[in-house]
């Protein structure tokens, strides 16, 4: 592994095209020195503030996602990514009432 | 006759509304038909002149009549153009003084700290068209201008259509009748010689008048509806206590209705939509599905005097959880209010106000101080 990506992105899913935001990114690469052996040996940690909106929301055609990903650079060329989904506010979801 | 006007009427015939109604719509059609028939005898004069253009005149008649031909023409556009804006801006003129007359420098204050605060809030869509001081209450709401895009749409769609039949209209007569019968009269009975060469029958020009004709039926039709809907039922004016709306919270909203004639029904309802886009084959779609929709406030048979609006206020909740407004590159999630009213024998009129709802939290709503 030469380098791994941790970012807190919100992204949208449903009919509607895919949409990302990152409010948080960090890569760490194992040539400046920032991967080592050693940090697959315990836990690491990001710390962020999360920005006012947008609201994790589950609605009919629209759903707004929050989650932690992180994306490991193999030796090899491969990619592994790993989302970790978290829920952020309280908003109930909506059901549909017409197509207009 | 009066048992006819009756039956129209429902037994009220010529009552103040319908007077009413009448005056909106000849003021409203009278204006549409001064337009398009400039631009039938614009085209007509210029189309006349090329087609009876001949190497020696290239005038078929004098100079000065063309000229006056023109004159009258552009006279009837540019009146029925004025006449029409007039309109319009009758319509929509008393929501817009009544704000330009109660602005103060604490409330455009207000609306400034409102747009700084949104920098804040990524993914929350700032107004299109941000509220107005008001007059009740201090935020005045902007209606979406839609409706007069529609007009300006259909009243282009019309003029180029109604000048490209007469057009038609003018060559498929002059081909198939002018030259060869009302002419080739003319010329026996003034002893000259007939016609050496009769020009050749526009076919092509005879079999698109048909379907063209149809369109433009269509197209009038739709000016003339678009037009009465934006001068019969008048300027709708909402005003909130607080801005921008907040996830359960509750806000007063006053409304103000004018009208030329007596409503049917005034509908007020709270809605939130959400708007995706993606792509379907070749083409990029857009779909809107309403997730919630809830009625504020709705009354019939509403008699509106032309000098006094219809005032009322109402609450405006925005239930407790629910998501704000968020807009992304292909998603969105909208609220808005929409006012609808309709009147017998007269289009019924949407009118919709988008508002933002922001998620509660870091930025207060701003609320009336007085």
């Amino acid at each position: 592994m030469h380098a791994i990506e941790t970012s807190v992105v919100w992204i949208t899913e449903g009919k509607g095209e895919e949409d990302i935001g990152v409010h948080f990114f960090e890569r760490r690469q194992k040539r400046s020195g920032a991967l080592t052996s050693e940090t697959f040996l315990r836990p690491q940690r990001i710390s962020t503030v999360l920005p006012a909106s947008p609201f994790s929301y589950e609605g009919v055609a629209l759903t707004v996602r929050w989650c932690v990903r992180v994306r490991l650079f193999m030796a090899d060329g491969d990619q592994v990514t790993e989302d970790k989904f978290f829920r952020f506010g309280d908003i109930e979801p909506f059901t549909q009432k017409s197509s207009e | 006759m009066r048992r006819w006007l009756y039956f129209i009427f429902q037994g009220r015939p010529f009552s103040g509304s319908n007077r009413r109604w009448w005056a909106g719509v000849a003021e409203a059609v009278l204006g549409a038909a001064l337009l398009l028939a400039g631009v039938i005898c614009f085209v007509v004069s210029i189309t006349l002149a090329v087609l009876r253009s001949t190497p020696e005149a290239t005038l078929y008649i004098s100079v000065w009549f063309f000229v006056a031909q023109i004159l009258v023409a552009v006279s009837l556009v540019g009146v029925g153009s004025y006449w029409i804006v007039r309109l319009l801006w009758q319509v929509g003129v008393s929501a817009e003084r009544r704000g330009a007359l109660t602005t103060r420098a604490n409330e455009l204050e207000l609306l400034n700290e409102i747009r700084q605060r949104r920098e804040d809030l990524p993914t929350v869509p700032r107004d299109a068209f941000p509220p107005k001081a008001g007059q009740k209450f201090d935020f005045r709401l902007v209606p979406s201008p839609r409706n007069v895009w529609g007009l300006v749409t259909s009243t282009l769609a019309s003029v180029i259509l109604v000048a490209l039949v007469t057009v038609l209209v003018l060559i498929v007569t002059n081909g198939f009748f002018s030259d060869s019968v009302l002419l080739g009269e003319i010329e026996k009975r003034i002893g000259s010689e007939p016609l050496d060469q009769m020009p050749d029958q526009p076919w092509l020009a005879a079999a698109l008048l048909i379907p063209i004709c149809l369109v433009t039926g269509w197209s009038v039709y739709q000016f003339f509806r678009q037009l009465l809907k934006l001068t019969g039922i008048g300027a709708t004016s909402i005003e909130l206590s607080g801005y921008p709306l907040l996830a359960g919270e509750s806000f007063q909203v006053f409304l103000s209705q004018t009208a030329r004639v007596r409503l049917k029904l005034l509908d007020v309802a709270l809605i939130c939509f959400e708007e995706v886009t993606f792509n379907q084959g070749t083409d990029i779609r857009t779909e809107r599905v309403v997730v919630y929709e809830e009625r504020l406030f709705r009354q019939r048979g509403i008699e509106i005097r032309h000098s006094e609006p219809f005032e009322t206020e109402f609450a405006l909740t925005i239930p407790n959880q629910s998501m704000h407004s968020f807009k992304s590159p292909n998603n969105r999630v909208q609220w808005k209010i929409v006012v609808t009213a309709q009147a017998k024998n007269w289009p019924r009129l949407k009118r919709n106000f988008a508002v933002t709802v922001h998620p509660p939290g870091l930025v207060e709503t701003q609320t009336m101080k007085s």
